[in-house]
């Protein structure tokens, strides 16, 4: 007989499965000495006695269940195991997932020892990382940056750097009470060169990604924060500061630096023999040309239109005259230096679709000894 | 069943309720074994302790009117049966065996 309602240790007990009589025995007798213990030391002492001897008796009462229960009582202690080993486990995920205050301060970039470089001629602003002691991430507002020593740059509460010219400055970010300095690397970018394509032949190793940034003096800038990306990368991957070729076909890749960007037209050729008899699918071709001192070349092209290209092996060395017979090509008058700093020839013909359609390229008595360079074709219909 | 089979807190156990008599209840039990024995057990394994031993036949129990000092719960009286008392009288000859012929247990000097 119980006269009471259910106290929470005589719940616990049913759902570990412990027997009814062995409940009402243990509860009974901690009940019975509870009462002559709030006689003898004090309520207080007398239930810090009876928590402590309740969780003492647990794994004995946990031990008997198990050893003794049925099959559906060792089912209802797992369950309730599981159900306590899943609370504590939300309640410590819980602990940890709570976000505490501000602790640390770190600067949006890799390496914080290197400083913030900022290349952007226009406003440009500067990022925090805010920790909360655990180290989880906090949302970055309210950081006030003020300026302390160095090149004079602007720098606004906010964290809006304006860089005019190069210069090194330090600068102390600082929320609440916590604080850090920085280092801005002011390397303001003008222009970038890059060149109109990034010319492969399938299989070729990787290559510097062709291209320079030129700051506010009309001196090339090294250090450099940006992004590249390359839009299809079943044709080309960027490795670092590298891309590498892997499939014959076309695409682009994006580069920005500051507030300067550059397109770049990835092209991967596959090497042929010859330029006629050209499947449909065969867009992207190049022939290997060799040609000693006063040698020529006539090579028949594909109908249609098409960009050509020579590459030369060495950037040292002039291209050989190259002319068309047959069509007509821009600019008129052969194949024209289209990037400057990259040595890369080309010209865009449009062959109306006509045959013996040739190129002569020629090298002339005077210049290198050989010219070695690649003809590359690109169809575009 | 051999008294070889109980355990130290069996049959420490077993001999509390021999010596409480119709006063074996859990609460009695476990008071007699701190007394004796100096150490504090909780009530989980004296009570885990006495099922056991009933388990085994040594002990038999039932139940008393409900108390209010219990929360209207009752006390669960144990007693020994003719099996824990044989287990107990084979228990007290083997530890007598056990004992024979050990005299002072001090150290010899050499």
């Amino acid at each position: 007989m119980r006269l009471g309602p259910l106290s929470t240790a005589e719940l616990l007990l049913h759902a570990i499965g412990a027997e009814t009589s062995l409940t009402d025995s243990v509860l009974g007798d901690l009940a019975e000495e509870y009462a002559l213990r709030s006689e003898r030391e004090g309520v207080h002492a007398a239930r810090l006695w009876y928590v402590r001897e309740a969780l003492r008796s647990t794994p004995y009462l946990l031990q008997s269940a198990i050893r003794d229960g049925s099959p559906r009582t060792r089912a209802r202690i797992a369950s309730v195991a599981g159900a306590l080993a899943l609370i504590a486990t939300l309640a410590v995920v819980a602990m940890q997932m709570r976000d505490g205050p501000p602790a640390r301060l770190v600067a949006d970039v890799a390496n914080t020892a290197d400083g913030i470089i900022v290349n952007s001629m226009r406003p440009a602003l500067l990022t925090m990382r805010v920790h909360d002691k655990a180290g989880h991430v906090l949302p970055p507002t309210g950081v006030l940056y003020q300026w302390i020593a160095g090149a004079p740059i602007a720098i606004t509460p906010a964290g809006e750097v304006t860089c005019k010219e190069n210069g090194d400055a330090t600068v102390r970010a600082s929320l609440g009470t916590i604080s850090t300095t920085l280092y801005v690397l002011c390397r303001p970018v003008q222009t970038i060169l890059a060149s109109t394509w990034i010319d492969f032949i399938a299989g070729d190793s990787a290559r510097h990604l062709p291209y320079a940034a030129i700051g506010v003096d009309g001196s090339p800038v090294m250090q450099l924060r940006g992004s590249a990306r390359v839009r299809d990368n079943s044709i080309a991957t960027l490795e670092g500061a590298s891309i590498r070729p892997r499939a014959v076909g076309e695409t682009s890749l994006d580069l920005i630096v500051g507030d300067r960007s550059a397109r770049m037209q990835v092209v991967v050729h596959e090497l042929v023999h010859s330029f006629a008899n050209l499947r449909a699918d065969q867009r992207f071709v190049a022939m290997n040309v060799h040609l000693a001192r006063g040698d020529e070349i006539t090579l028949p092209l594909p109908g249609g239109v098409f960009w050509m290209k020579y590459v030369s092996r060495d950037s040292t060395n002039a291209p050989p005259s190259i002319s068309v017979q047959g069509t007509s090509c821009m600019p008129s008058d052969g194949i024209r230096n289209y990037t400057v700093p990259l040595g890369v020839f080309g010209s865009y013909c449009d062959a109306f679709r006509e045959k013996g359609v040739t190129v002569k390229l020629e090298h002339g008595s005077t210049g290198a000894a050989v010219l070695a360079g690649l003809l590359m074709i690109e169809r575009v219909r | 069943m051999s008294p070889s089979s109980l355990g130290t807190l069996e049959l420490a156990a077993l001999l509390a309720v021999a010596r409480l008599g119709d006063d074996a209840y859990g609460l009695a039990v476990r008071r007699d074994l701190t007394e004796r024995t100096g150490r504090d057990h909780s009530v989980g394994a004296v009570y885990t302790t006495l099922q056991r031993l009933e388990d085994k036949g040594f002990l038999k129990s039932h139940a008393s009117e409900p108390l209010p000092v219990r929360g209207g719960r009752s006390r669960r009286h144990f007693a020994l049966t003719g099996t824990g008392a044989r287990a107990l009288r084979d228990a007290q000859r083997q530890s007598a065996a056990l004992w024979a012929g050990v005299g002072s247990l001090r150290p010899k000097l050499s």
